[in-house]
């Protein structure tokens, strides 16, 4: 159960802070999270006023879930293959690096490169 | 004293000019006011933050800011460091004389909204996103608008949008008021103007159209696309609003870009099919007496292959027919005639003879579409784009600074007895007007019976040519000698260019006619003056000219073709020799070579698409004259 609770800690974990590829009219490297946020907005928006942009809604939310269900696999594999000492230490060094401009956010007016402040501000 | 008086009355109407212009405000009347009138250089077409494509891409500058920047001043654009000081700063090596700031008109109200909080709608899912992704909502909030809708938020018939709507609308007038010299100088002149951002459908074809005012009558908020899509619907407000509203207010639309238009740009006829009648042919020759034939999003004057053999039309196109072109290569169609405002020309001189009216008797005007509040930056030597279409600038670019296929854009030219409102908007609406791809040549051109043929001789070729004919942009009658065939006077004088950056030696002078024979349209394009065989050149590597071209050219051509019977206009193209394209600068800046593939930088690949021309003609094309036979 600890096991399984460290596991699921760290999917969160990854699915909050991992850089990952976003794909649209504008590229981003953005966590799972932020996808599904702009992409639960997008919907909201679409649902409320009818707005044509469903083909862009969905290209968020799909990548943002199946990288979120790529995420679950990988996170689930190295808990299992690697000791837990390592896998830490692999949490750490994301935390740390989060603080530093390692994102891009997709749809910004500038794309330049911001830490995890400022991408959740 | 009564005697003092009356005798200076006399001096002043001896001395002051006859203007044709009618002053409509107030103001202090010019004091180097002439007659002959002179090129006035200007754009027309300049986006601020107020424009939601150029604010998603990070452009701060305001209307204010960009009339300030058309006057001279020094100009920060993007990106802008963590304290918000631009990175960047551009100045014009030479003022405008006017401009207008055509922020797009359909969003005013809501990008208002969603900036101000605590207004109603501010914590709405549009705005969320407006203010987190502000590129999305570009995409989401122009998509909407372009289907004529408008957002919940924006309250039972779009109420709370319309209202929000006056206080940027308020704030473009007053930008345009504080920067207007009303001085006897003269210096500068500014428009209150917007853009009607028209688009066609789904394929987002470009239906956009530029409304400028004469002076500070205005209606109380633009009639935008949301409104309503018909153009024909924003002619008839703006006649109610505007021109019939009894508060001095006039008008003109100016359509640009039809080039990426779907060919829909145009009417040509009634929803149903049935031809326009005389009334309705004329209502839309009121409303649009110009056209911007030129800009950053390419020229839309012809496309050599697409209804034309003529060579030199072949001069900064954009390789699709709608914005979609700009996103997507499964999207890019070559651009039809009808996209094309030469055969636009050609069809109003055919509906002319058939039904009795002229629809599209145009004039021409160039402008920038600069989405960075830059009026006038038209230099093909520092070319850093001009967002819009283009892309977002995230950095100082490593690289090309633009999308392969925009250009700096051009300028539009008027000629006017004195720089104020009342004479450029005479100018306007008289069509005397022309439009230049970035260089300030002075241009000429009348059309006239009885003009010498050692006119280019004489000095004062203005003169006779406002005496005895009509300008660029005039209706030459039908003769009462029916014999005779129309004369026509073009002059032209190269840029001179700035001490850094001298203009290019002209290369000729071409007359572009069109005719109506048998109820087809004909064209032939004419070289009357300079040299196309000069041998001029352009050193690719270095951008340095070879060879020599004319300081200027002055033609008097008689068109031997002529018949009375036929309808007909001619317009004058004036040709520089080659020069270096923006692009070619920044390729040879980093030293591209095209013969190792691999040393390309993803940034300057389209140095190497072998597409688009190194070196370009820069040009200027003058309003048409009409021939109208005798009834």
């Amino acid at each position: 159960m600890e096991s399984r609770r460290e596991q699921l800690g760290f999917w969160f974990l990854c699915l909050l802070l991992l850089p990952l590829p976003f794909i649209s009219v504008q590229t981003g490297l953005v966590p799972v999270v932020r996808m599904l946020l702009l992409g639960s907005l997008g919907a909201g928006v679409w649902i409320v006023d009818a707005d044509y942009i469903s083909a862009l809604v969905s290209a968020i939310l799909v990548q943002g879930v199946l990288w979120g269900v790529l995420l679950f696999f990988v996170t689930r594999a190295l808990s299992r293959r690697f000791p837990r000492a390592l896998v830490a230490a692999i949490a750490a060094a994301l935390l740390f690096a989060s603080v530093f401009p390692i994102y891009r956010t997709p749809f910004s007016t500038t794309g330049a490169a911001s830490s995890i402040f400022e991408i959740f501000n | 004293m009564g005697g003092a008086v009356a005798i200076c009355g006399l001096l002043l109407a001896a001395v002051a000019p006859a203007l044709a212009f009618e002053r409509s405000e107030s103001r202090e009347p010019c004091a180097n006011a002439t007659e002959l009138k002179r090129p006035h250089f200007g754009d027309l077409h300049v986006h601020t933050t107020y424009s939601l494509d150029a604010s998603t891409q990070d452009t701060r500058n305001t209307p204010a800011d960009a009339y300030r920047f058309a006057r001279g001043g020094k100009l920060g654009i993007q990106p802008y460091d963590a304290d918000g000081r631009a990175l960047r700063s551009l100045q014009l090596s030479r003022p405008l004389d006017f401009a207008a700031v055509t922020d797009h008109g359909e969003l005013f109200g809501e990008v208002a909204i969603c900036r101000t909080p605590g207004s109603p709608g501010y914590d709405s899912l549009p705005c969320t996103i407006y203010r987190g992704w502000p590129r999305l909502a570009f995409f989401m909030m122009n998509g909407r608008a372009s289907m004529g809708k408008r957002y919940t938020f924006c309250g039972d018939d779009g109420e709370n949008c319309i209202d929000a709507a006056r206080g940027p609308w308020k704030t473009m007038q007053d930008a345009a008021e504080q920067y207007y010299d009303r001085s006897s100088a003269c210096q500068f002149t500014s428009f209150v103007a917007y853009e009607w951002t028209g688009a066609g459908g789904t394929d987002a074809s470009n239906l956009h159209r530029n409304v400028v005012f004469k002076n500070a009558a205005v209606p109380a908020v633009p009639i935008s696309f949301v409104d309503d899509k018909d153009p024909r619907v924003l002619w008839s407000q703006l006649d109610e609003q505007c021109k019939s509203a009894g508060t001095g207010c006039d008008v003109v639309v100016i359509p640009h870009n039809s080039n990426i238009s779907a060919e829909k740009m145009w009417l040509l006829a009634n929803d149903d099919g049935t031809p326009f009648t005389p009334e309705q042919a004329k209502a839309q020759a009121d409303a649009q007496p110009l056209v911007e034939i030129y800009q950053h999003k390419g020229e839309s004057e012809c496309l050599l292959g697409s209804g034309t053999t003529d060579e030199l039309c072949n001069f900064e196109q954009v390789p699709y027919d709608t914005h979609r072109g700009t996103l997507r290569e499964s999207d890019r169609r070559t651009p039809g005639p009808k996209n094309f405002v030469r055969t636009i020309l050609a069809e109003g001189l055919r509906q002319h003879a058939a039904n009795g009216e002229n629809p599209f008797p145009m004039g021409f005007i160039g402008s920038t579409d600069t989405h960075l509040g830059t009026p006038g930056y038209v230099n093909e030597r520092k070319h850093v784009g001009h967002g819009g279409a283009g892309p977002p600038i995230v950095e100082a670019p490593k690289g090309l600074t633009d999308r392969i296929e925009f250009s700096p854009g051009g300028l539009a030219v008027v000629w006017a007895e004195e720089n104020s409102r009342d004479a450029i908007f005479h100018g306007l609406k008289k069509r005397e007007t022309y439009a230049t791809s970035g260089p300030r040549m002075e241009v000429r051109f009348f059309g006239g019976w009885d003009y010498p043929g050692d006119l280019c001789e004489l000095s004062d070729v203005a003169g006779v040519g406002y005496a005895m004919g009509v300008p660029m942009g005039g209706e030459l009658r039908a003769s009462s000698v029916p014999s005779k065939a129309p004369t026509f006077v073009s002059a032209a004088l190269k840029d001179s260019g700035t001490a850094d950056e001298p203009g290019g030696d002209l290369q000729r002078i071409q007359i572009v006619k069109l005719w109506v024979e048998d109820g087809e349209a004909q064209e032939r394009v004419i070289d009357v003056a300079g040299a196309p065989n000069n041998g001029a050149s352009v050193d690719e590597a270095t951008c340095e000219p070879q060879g020599s071209g004319f300081e200027s050219l002055c033609s008097v051509w008689t068109d031997p073709d002529f018949s009375p019977d036929q309808h007909a206009l001619y317009y004058a193209r004036v040709v520089q020799n080659p020069s270096c394209r923006w692009s070619t600068y920044i390729c040879n800046e980093y030293q591209v070579d095209c013969s190792d593939p691999a040393s390309v930088s993803d940034e300057l690949a389209a140095c190497c698409d072998e597409n688009y021309p190194k070196t370009i003609q820069e040009r200027a094309w003058t309003s048409p004259i009409w021939y109208t036979p005798a009834p």
